[in-house]
């Protein structure tokens, strides 16, 4: 026995030697690296990215819009002034002058009059540039777009989103996806691509001396695949993750700066609207009633959380409107509802015509918690409901094909532009984001008037009115909005951009957050 | 001859097979690429996308496409990846490979060493107590293992590296710390792999090597005044390695399946991950350059484990 030992010493010895060999693989206080457990985006550029949140994240880096936002709202990007013409509709956008591509050549307004035609010929998944009539390029520096009505989100859904593309690389790509060499990297934003590796989901940033707000004061900031981002973080193997809320006080202990972000991602109980009883406002009304939303923040979320708003929006919303019709918890209120559509409590579960009412809830594994409470609170009330739990691709088609009785479904988004409340509300995505669900014209003409109202606090109003709605008419009922951190090494003093990134990307990793001199975060 | 008209005939059924099963999946690929409600697109770009990727077309049109680039070697453009599935799944095998090459030979040549302890220590109170841990590995999870690896040997004791399969600082590329960088990030989910996959081989090999513990030709072998380690090894061991010869093929595509969570664990940039990715994502010419390359080295594996076999017991070929 004692000789088996001896044999399998060189063996541990050398498995200690090789893991002593590698102390200090520890990152340089030159590198900045955020881990994401998804790792891969696709490349780097503005049409071979990943067509989610973080693809377009990664992209900012490397490219300018015309305009960006802080923790404020918008501030100059490209374009260091802009106006509104009121007849015909037009937004003029004045360039600043000296801004250089990364290859050194000029940035003028004949590349963001060429991205506006490239965009026409080439769909962009976060740009769409239907709103614009003509472009008329006045000088180098000056950009007219004219619009073929006054549209309110332009801003935040075109300037603030639209990458301005170099028209002497681009103008002879004919197949803008497949375009990932390096020069399809080649924008105009703080940082240039260093280097990318699919298989590692390494994005590294070098920062770019030339840059017209200054120099990056993060000389590099990469993005890397890891296995376990808390673990990572801890472990300093890198200096910004996501991080559960369960660990938050344990890292701001270890002298971690833990940030918790708006809640602009929202769990909702969808509704099949071609089906009885669903389609019936008595129905939804009832399981509202039936939902004690603080109570179930309080044991799937362990509290870190907030509990839905009937009218969709969250409270840390800019546009959020308290709305006055609740559906605070009332079992009695719920089987009064039930009642209403000539149900009938019998031991069995609720009848009509003889036939007992019974309900599947269609659910995905992160929900695994919430919609167990949902399962045992409709219970409560008598409902026969079976929980099936599948997996996301398959969940969202069959909520999209109205295969459902009722699915637990989640989306982002929320800090957005209201626009967004349009695209989940009307048309072929109601399909997608609503069970299916028809807005009665008054509903549709609300919406398409916060759309074309330029005066803020017009549309406050009418998007007051559209959540108002919303609640009354329940077409889903929003469940709860999870609360997100953010740990990092405090070395940049990340903020939260208002409404999020762009058109609403929930994370903090804004560029503006890396640029030196002070007021470009707009954070207090 | 007919041997190869099989695995010829095994190929074609596979082909079908792997092209059909993606699309049997309930999900469809645009849905998946842009998440779960993440983003809301509009009917133009999803079209767009339709026609890019050719789902527009019909099934029949979209197999004949499949064959034909696959003739020429062309394995298709991943959907999620935007890029050429060679090239996606190139590296992500590479490292697959090593991985569960390095642990597959490992467990193997560690396994049948232990399982001929514990067969022929079997009365010691220590070969007991070992094949009681044997049978605890065994039913672990190996995403526990490497966590709990990853727990102690990373974060505590901060000996290996947190995640990935090279050092990602560019000053360290140099061969020889390149070449350090790939084994000090081997070494955690390749010891997961082992200690997962050490006891089923150690448990097999014990308890065919207890049938000929004292096997006639054994006495033969002790009457003939050979020496007890020429014994063990050249006349037990070798006839009861022939049923871990005959897994070693299913051994690899289970090793395969292994390395999945512990590339998740330790984002390790392996075929595994790649697959399961894929199939959440229903990246169909992903997930079918996958299946493809996996059957293609099961189909491998198992020939291997024929021609072992004859190896180890010669009385196979005589009788073929």
């Amino acid at each position: 026995m004692a000789k088996k030992i001896l044999w399998l010493a060189p063996l541990a010895l050398v498995l200690v030697g090789v893991a002593f060999w590698s102390a200090g693989g520890g990152t340089s206080s030159q590198q900045y690296l955020i881990g994401d457990p998804q790792g891969d985006w696709g490349f780097p550029s503005p049409f071979a990215h990943n067509p989610r949140g973080p693809g377009y994240l990664r992209v900012s880096f490397l490219f300018d819009t015309l305009v960006w936002k802080n923790a404020e709202g918008f501030i100059p990007a490209l374009a260091r002034a802009w106006e509104y013409q009121e007849s015909p509709p037009a937004y003029v956008f004045h360039l600043r002058e000296g801004v250089v591509w990364h290859d050194g050549k000029p940035l003028t307004a004949g590349d963001v009059a060429f991205t506006i035609d490239y965009l026409t010929k080439h769909p962009h998944p976060w740009v769409d540039i239907r709103p614009i009539k003509q472009v008329e390029v006045t000088d180098p520096y000056t950009v007219r777009l004219v619009l073929s009505q006054p549209y309110a989100p332009f801003l935040e859904e075109i300037a603030g989103t639209m990458f301005i593309l170099p028209r002497h690389i681009w103008e002879q790509v004919q197949d803008p996806a497949r375009f990932q060499e390096p020069r399809a990297a080649v924008g105009s934003g703080p940082y240039t691509l260093a280097e990318y590796r699919r298989e590692h989901g390494f994005y590294r940033f070098a920062a770019f001396g030339q840059y017209y707000l200054g120099k990056p004061t993060a000389p590099e900031i990469s993005f890397v695949q890891v296995g376990n981002e808390l673990v990572a973080l801890k472990g300093k193997a890198v200096q910004a993750a996501t991080v559960p809320p369960e660990a938050v006080q344990e890292l701001k202990d270890q002298g971690f700066t833990v940030l918790s972000q708006p809640h602009f991602w929202c769990l909702k109980l969808l509704f099949n609207h071609a089906k009885f009883p669903q389609q019936d406002l008595a129905f939804r009304r009832a399981l509202a009633h039936a939902l004690n939303l603080p109570d179930m923040v309080s044991q799937t979320l362990r509290g870190q959380g907030l509990p839905g708003s009937p009218g969709l929006l969250p409270p840390d919303s800019p546009w959020y409107h308290s709305p006055q019709t609740t559906y605070p918890y009332n079992p009695e209120a719920a089987a009064s509802w039930l009642a209403s559509l000539g149900y009938q409590r019998t031991p069995e579960g609720w009848q009509r015509h003889g036939q007992v009412l019974q309900l599947e809830v269609l659910t995905a594994p992160p929900y695994a918690r919430a919609a167990e409470y949902v399962k045992k609170s409709l219970q409560a009330i008598g409902l026969k409901v079976n929980l099936r739990q599948l997996d996301h691709a398959i969940l969202d088609q069959r909520v999209k094909t109205q295969q459902f009785d009722l699915a637990l479904s989640g989306h982002g988004g929320l800090g957005a532009d209201p626009k967004m409340i349009n695209d989940l509300s009307m048309g072929p995505l109601a399909a997608e984001f609503l069970g299916g669900y028809q807005p009665p014209q008054e509903f549709i003409r609300l919406l398409t008037e916060q759309l074309y109202t330029l005066d803020e606090s017009k549309r406050r109003q009418l998007v007051a009115r559209v959540q108002e709605q919303l609640a009354q008419e329940l077409p889903a009922v929003p469940l709860y909005y999870p609360t997100w951190f953010l740990g990092h090494d405090g070395r940049v003093p990340w903020f939260f951009t208002r409404g999020g990134i762009a058109k609403g990307i929930p994370v903090f990793f804004n560029k503006m957050a890396l640029l030196p001199g002070p007021g470009l975060s707009g954070s207090p | 001859m007919s041997r190869v008209l099989g695995y010829l005939l095994v190929l074609i059924f596979i082909l079908g097979l792997n092209f059909a099963l993606p699309r049997l999946l309930p999900g469809d690929p645009l849905t998946a690429l842009v998440g779960e409600q993440d983003l809301i697109i509009s009917p133009e770009y999803r079209q767009e996308l339709q026609q890019r990727y050719g789902l527009d077309q019909p099934l029949a049109r979209q197999l004949v496409v499949y064959v034909d680039h696959l003739v020429q070697g062309d394995l298709g453009y991943s959907l999620y990846y935007q890029a050429p599935v060679a090239a996606v799944m190139g590296s992500a095998l590479l490292w697959t490979a090593l991985l569960c090459g390095v642990s597959f030979v490992i467990s193997t040549i560690l396994g049948a060493w232990l399982g001929v302890e514990l067969a022929v220590q079997r009365r010691q109170s220590w070969a007991a107590a070992l094949v009681g841990a044997c049978l605890v590995l065994e039913s672990l999870p190996g995403f526990l293992l490497g966590m709990a690896l990853l727990l102690v040997f990373s974060l505590k004791l901060g000996w290996f590296p947190f995640f990935g399969a090279v050092d990602i600082m560019p000053q360290l590329n140099r061969p020889a710390a390149f070449g350090m960088g790939v084994l000090r990030h081997l070494i955690l989910p390749a010891l997961t792999l082992v200690l997962a996959e050490l006891p089923g081989v150690a448990l097999l090999v014990r308890a065919s090597l207890l049938k000929v513990l004292a096997a006639p030709y054994v006495l033969g072998a002790r009457a003939r005044g050979l020496g007890e380690a020429r014994i063990k090894y050249r006349y037990q061991a070798r006839n009861a390695l022939l049923p871990l010869i005959t897994r070693l093929g299913l051994r690899f595509g289970m090793l395969w399946a292994m390395a999945l969570p512990v590339e998740v664990v330790f984002a390790y940039p392996g075929a595994g991950q790649l697959l399961f990715q894929a199939l959440l994502k229903r990246d169909y010419p992903l997930i079918q350059g996958l299946l493809l390359v996996s059957i293609l080295a099961v189909l491998m594996g198992n020939a291997l484990a024929e021609w072992g076999y004859r190896w180890a017991d010669p009385r196979v070929g005589s009788q073929a």
